[in-house]
């Protein structure tokens, strides 16, 4: 088998001698023969392409690829490396500070402030005021019955 | 970037947590003047400054306290608030914002009905209410926001 490629080899290269040529061509059945015939044209065509596609500055080329791939950017990072978890850490922080910089004064200066204050009994009355310099307010009640100091109160 | 808004989002969702879960206390206190003053108790010394300028007492006893969630809850407007057997309140919060809630407060003393009210009680601002007097001293209602 070894023989006959090498031989199949020099056939289609063209370094048989004559003799050999003859005696080889006959061991080949007629499709394998019909394909030979057509082979030089094949192999002119395959050396037509070659030479068209082969490029004119090898070298230039090969270091602007190597340049690309070099340049390519790093593989993607993993989900939540180090340095990124810290990042997030610190953006929370100043997302909080930010906030309750925000609601903290909004809470502080907030008052409590009495709308309407109405007793159900017409013995007695409601004035409603702020507490004084403070953010509470007294609902002041007049005229509650008086409970003695003996009564229980809980 | 999306992580950083997520994070952000997650802020600001903790935020708004905070503030949905406030609580209300109440607070049934005798004041009355005594020489010397009496020690104040631990619950009622944020507010005896203002109660010894508001009302002018020096002793403060605290008869009774309650505490519970304040939300606003369509399925359950009222809560009832019991700090002691004789006084009570029936809270209704009408609606919450950011800073305050508004309330309706009505102050029962058993079965009687005291006084209705409505107020924008703000966090750690209380409401006083100035009860009857008891002997020698004053009953005195505290709500406050927490």
């Amino acid at each position: 088998m070894k023989n006959f490629e090498s031989t199949f080899n020099r056939w289609v290269d063209g370094d048989l001698d004559e003799a050999e040529r003859r005696e080889f061509e006959a061991g080949l059945d007629a499709e394998t023969r019909l394909a030979a015939k057509a082979w030089p044209a094949t192999r002119a065509l395959l050396k037509e392409t070659a030479r068209t596609i082969s490029l004119p500055h090898p070298d230039f080329l090969n270091e602007q690829i190597r340049r690309e791939i070099e340049r390519k950017p790093a593989p993607a990072a993993a989900w939540f490396p180090l340095r990124r978890l810290l990042l997030a850490g610190a953006c929370c922080v100043a997302a909080a500070v930010v906030l309750t910089a925000f609601f903290l004064p909004l809470q502080n200066h907030a008052e409590t402030v009495v709308f309407m204050a109405e007793t159900s009994s017409p013995d007695t009355s409601a004035s409603a005021f702020q507490t004084p310099g403070a953010r509470g307010a007294v609902i002041w009640l007049e005229g509650m019955p008086y409970i003695p100091g003996e009564e229980r109160v809980q | 970037m999306k992580r950083l808004f997520l994070s952000f989002a997650l802020a600001m969702g903790s935020a708004l947590a905070v503030q949905a879960s406030d609580d209300i206390w109440s607070a049934l206190v005798l004041a009355t003047n005594e020489a010397p003053p009496a020690e104040i108790p631990k619950p009622l010394k944020s507010f005896s400054p203002t109660i010894k300028k508001v009302f002018g007492f020096n002793s403060l006893y605290l008869l009774g306290q309650k505490k519970r969630a304040l939300d606003d809850n369509d399925d359950e407007p009222d809560q009832w608030l019991v700090p002691s057997r004789d006084f009570f309140f029936q809270v209704t919060c009408l609606s919450q914002e950011p800073t305050h809630y508004h309330l309706r407060i009505a102050l029962f003393r058993g079965k009687e009905l005291l006084l209705t009210t409505e107020a924008k009680l703000a966090r750690d601002a209380p409401l006083f209410i100035r009860g009857p007097q008891w002997g020698k001293g004053q009953l005195i209602l505290l709500l406050e926001v927490r």
